[in-house]
């Protein structure tokens, strides 16, 4: 399965990052970040695009399981 | 810092101490010089533009104090690897423009090089010691003024992302390169009791640093001007982490009470702006005249958002 780290990264990247994945809707992938606000972000993109997706939350990193 | 001791004197009029736009020293009894620094990275691909809306961005803290912008000295920190002689010929060629039209003039500047281009200006303005406009002078009863609309942020993030529609790049690219020269001029002539800028903070967390003992702000959501565009790319999740994190920090201090109001559309009122509108507080009595005027000057977003109220609840209630 495929992981994207946007760790570290600023705003947009880790929206941008996950966007070209879903437009590629080839497999199921997570999605890693570690910070509030790309967190806050990523959601609102996967619920714009209607993802089905859960997510582990374990200090400052969340992790997103998403479907393609 | 504040354990150190900064060294003062009798005739620093506005300083550090509060969250003011611009710092004020006075010269003479008749004159004081105001002082204000910012750059910014782009915001937009086009250099020309970049150029104008970094100088109207520094500029604004001129007019947010009601003064006059004189002297400019340009600050550039060049990343060579990406952008090309020309480009920065067309950044500084921008911000003159810019200058130019606020009536002041370029004394000089200064450049380093830096991995990350940007762009900015320390600026030098005056002002009548006794005429500065603060912004934590508003009174109860006071009508509250903007004179842009706010989406700025998010439009820009979306630039980067290459996920702006061109409408929505036009309309924000009109609006930052709009210098607040007109309208700070028009407050002045109008005894316009507070003003700022909105900016990095929000509108809502520029409105925080209006709040004082005794009022509250009260803002009619449907009144305040957002560019239509923004909703859409807000919902992308397209904020800068500015945007999210003023939310954060401000939120203690807003009480919202219009029903229906989802997190993106509040979220909205918290979205860090570059070079964004004037935030006016002036008599009720001043206020229709005022927005005319505004209008009249080719001004059109500018909208009465709301009210200051006698409050023992220094706080922010969005209607």
């Amino acid at each position: 399965m495929k992981v994207i780290d946007a760790k570290g990264l600023a705003c947009p990247q880790p929206v941008i990052l996950t966007f070209q994945q879903i437009k590629k809707e080839d497999e199921d992938f997570d999605v890693l970040v570690d910070d509030e606000a790309s967190r806050e972000n990523v959601i609102r993109l996967l619920k714009k695009y209607e993802k089905r997706f859960s997510l582990e939350k374990s200090g400052k990193e969340t992790i997103f399981h998403i479907k393609k | 810092m504040k354990d150190i001791n900064w060294p003062t004197s009798s005739d620093m009029l506005v300083s550090f101490d509060t969250n003011e736009d611009a710092g004020v020293y006075r010269i003479s009894q008749e004159k004081a010089i105001v002082q204000t620094i910012d750059f910014i990275t782009p915001v937009v691909n086009d250099p020309y533009i970049y150029g104008q809306i970094a100088a109207a961005n520094s500029l604004s803290d001129i007019f947010a104090m009601g003064a006059k912008a004189l002297t400019v000295l340009n600050l550039v920190a060049y990343d060579n690897c990406n952008i090309t002689k020309e480009m920065l010929n067309q950044i500084l060629r921008g911000g003159l423009s810019k200058v130019a039209e606020a009536d002041a003039v370029i004394l000089g500047g200064h450049t380093i090089e830096d991995v990350e281009m940007k762009f900015g200006m320390a600026v030098t303005g005056i002002i009548h010691p006794d005429k500065i406009i603060r912004n934590n002078t508003a009174e109860p009863d006071d009508s509250l003024i903007l004179t842009k609309p706010l989406g700025m942020g998010v439009i820009t993030t979306s630039i980067k992302a290459d996920l702006a529609p061109q409408s929505a790049i036009d309309k924000a690219i009109f609006h930052m390169s709009y210098l607040n020269k007109t309208a700070s001029e028009i407050a002045v002539e109008n005894q316009v009791h507070a003003m700022t800028d909105v900016t990095g903070f929000g509108l809502l967390g520029h409105c925080s640093e209006m709040l004082k003992e005794n009022i509250e702000i009260e803002l009619e959501y449907d009144s305040i001007p957002i560019i239509e565009e923004a909703f859409e790319l807000a919902e992308m999740g397209l904020f800068p982490a500015g945007s999210i994190n003023n939310r954060k920090y401000y939120s203690q201090n807003v009480e919202v009470q219009k029903e229906g109001l989802d997190l993106d559309q509040q979220t909205l009122l918290y979205d860090a702006q570059t070079s964004g509108g004037l935030l006016i507080a002036v008599s009720k009595a001043k206020a229709d005249r005022l927005i005319e005027q505004l209008h009249h000057a080719g001004l059109d977003w500018s909208r009465i958002i709301g009210k200051v109220k006698s409050s023992e609840k220094s706080r922010i209630v969005i209607k």
